[in-house]
């Protein structure tokens, strides 16, 4: 017995209230944009996790007889947290303006006109924010919020939620 | 006179026994007594026949002129002792079995009971029936202790009912509004937090850089500071 499916009430919003998000005007400071930061590095690291974790199960289906986990420092380097990151950010910023911290803290990276950034914008703020992280502290000092990344690249960083 | 009928009838027969008893003579004489008892037999026999016919006649008659003429029920109404007579009648008739005789089932049958029950005012009834002091004598324990819920529960499918009670029930709906109304909180509440600790912190920069009206340079455009 299959129940019939509801008819869902006709709403004047589509969008469910909980994803229903409005990018505001203001600028967001340092302590929503560092726990998303700190919040994206999490996840970074998880990535690089699962990704050994893979690496280390497909090694193991191939070669079961001489079995021996992978050197950590195969993934866990500079250069593959970098491309990681630049890879990770990239690809969020690009598509929504949002990373998971972002979406977790309520913040979009903007352009200059409250639009979303360009592909190449975004791959030069995470190429940025990945090289030169500590250019954000910069938002403690400015009057309008700015890290680093958003001077040289004209975006800013709003709360939307 | 009856006693002097008696003593001379009794005297006629000792005069015939003797005449009977009489050489050549009383074979004849008891010849003729004996016809003559039975033509006196034959007699009365008809005459009985004839009399009970003639009497039957007259009262039958004299009835139906009675019962056109008056009425036996006020009669009857009027000078028997009603009360009396049925309770004699009682005393004499064993009701015992009489009932025993009667095939009650048979006559239940025969009864349509659902038209007699529509005759019935039952929200009457039930108002005249103290039901609080009935269920006060109920004892809800010892009935539980006799119902043997364990054959009641072997012959319910409570899989399948569980089943189709679960369809009924939008389970993942419910778990979902429940979990996003939850998460919703949550995230409003650190968001609200960290947004204001951003305030906090740029205030107190502010004070340190003795920066003036530096809140206005977070917006771009004016009164949209929500």
């Amino acid at each position: 017995m299959t129940a019939e499916p509801k008819p869902r009430p006709a709403e004047p919003h589509a969008v469910h209230r909980a994803h229903a998000v409005q990018d505001r005007d203001k600028t967001a400071g340092i302590v929503s944009r560092g726990i998303a930061a700190f919040l994206d590095l999490l996840i970074v690291w998880m990535i690089l996790g699962a990704c050994y974790a893979g690496l280390s199960l497909l090694k193991f289906a191939l070669t079961v007889s001489e079995f021996h986990f992978l050197h950590v420092d195969i993934l866990f380097t500079t250069t593959g947290f970098v491309a990681t990151s630049v890879l990770y950010l990239a690809a969020c910023w690009g598509v929504s303006g949002r990373t998971p911290g972002s979406v977790v803290m309520g913040l979009r990276v903007v352009d200059s006109t409250g639009g979303r950034v360009r592909p190449l914008v975004a791959v030069l703020r995470a190429v940025l924010c990945t090289v030169f992280a500590i250019g954000l502290v910069w938002v403690v000092v400015d009057r309008r919020r700015r890290s680093v990344a958003d001077i040289l690249l004209r975006t800013r960083v709003v709360y939307s939620r | 006179m009856s006693r002097l009928a008696g003593e001379s009838l009794r005297f006629a027969g000792v005069i015939l026994e003797a005449a009977e008893a009489a050489p050549l003579l009383g074979p004849a004489i008891r010849a003729v007594r004996v016809r003559t008892v039975e033509a006196a037999d034959a007699a009365r026999l008809w005459a009985g026949a004839t009399v009970r016919t003639v009497l039957g006649a007259v009262i039958r008659e004299v009835v139906d002129v009675l019962t056109e003429e008056v009425d036996l029920t006020d009669l009857v109404l009027q000078n028997v002792d009603l009360e009396r007579l049925i309770a004699a009648v009682l005393e004499v008739i064993d009701l015992d079995a009489v009932i025993e005789t009667v095939d009650l089932d048979r006559a239940v049958a025969q009864v349509d009971l659902m038209r007699a029950i529509d005759l019935v005012d039952l929200h009457e009834v039930i108002g005249k029936v103290d039901l609080d002091e009935v269920a006060k004598r109920i004892d809800l324990d010892a009935i539980a202790a006799r119902i043997a819920i364990d054959a009641i529960l072997g012959r319910v499918d409570l899989v399948g009912l569980a089943e189709e009670i679960i369809d009924g029930v939008d389970l993942p709906d419910i778990i979902r509004e429940a979990s996003t109304s939850v998460t919703a909180d949550v995230m409003t509440d650190v968001r609200s937090s960290s947004e204001r600790a951003d305030d906090a912190v740029a205030n107190a920069v502010n004070r340190f850089l003795r920066r003036r009206g530096a809140g206005a340079d977070v917006s771009t455009r004016d009164g949209v500071d929500g």
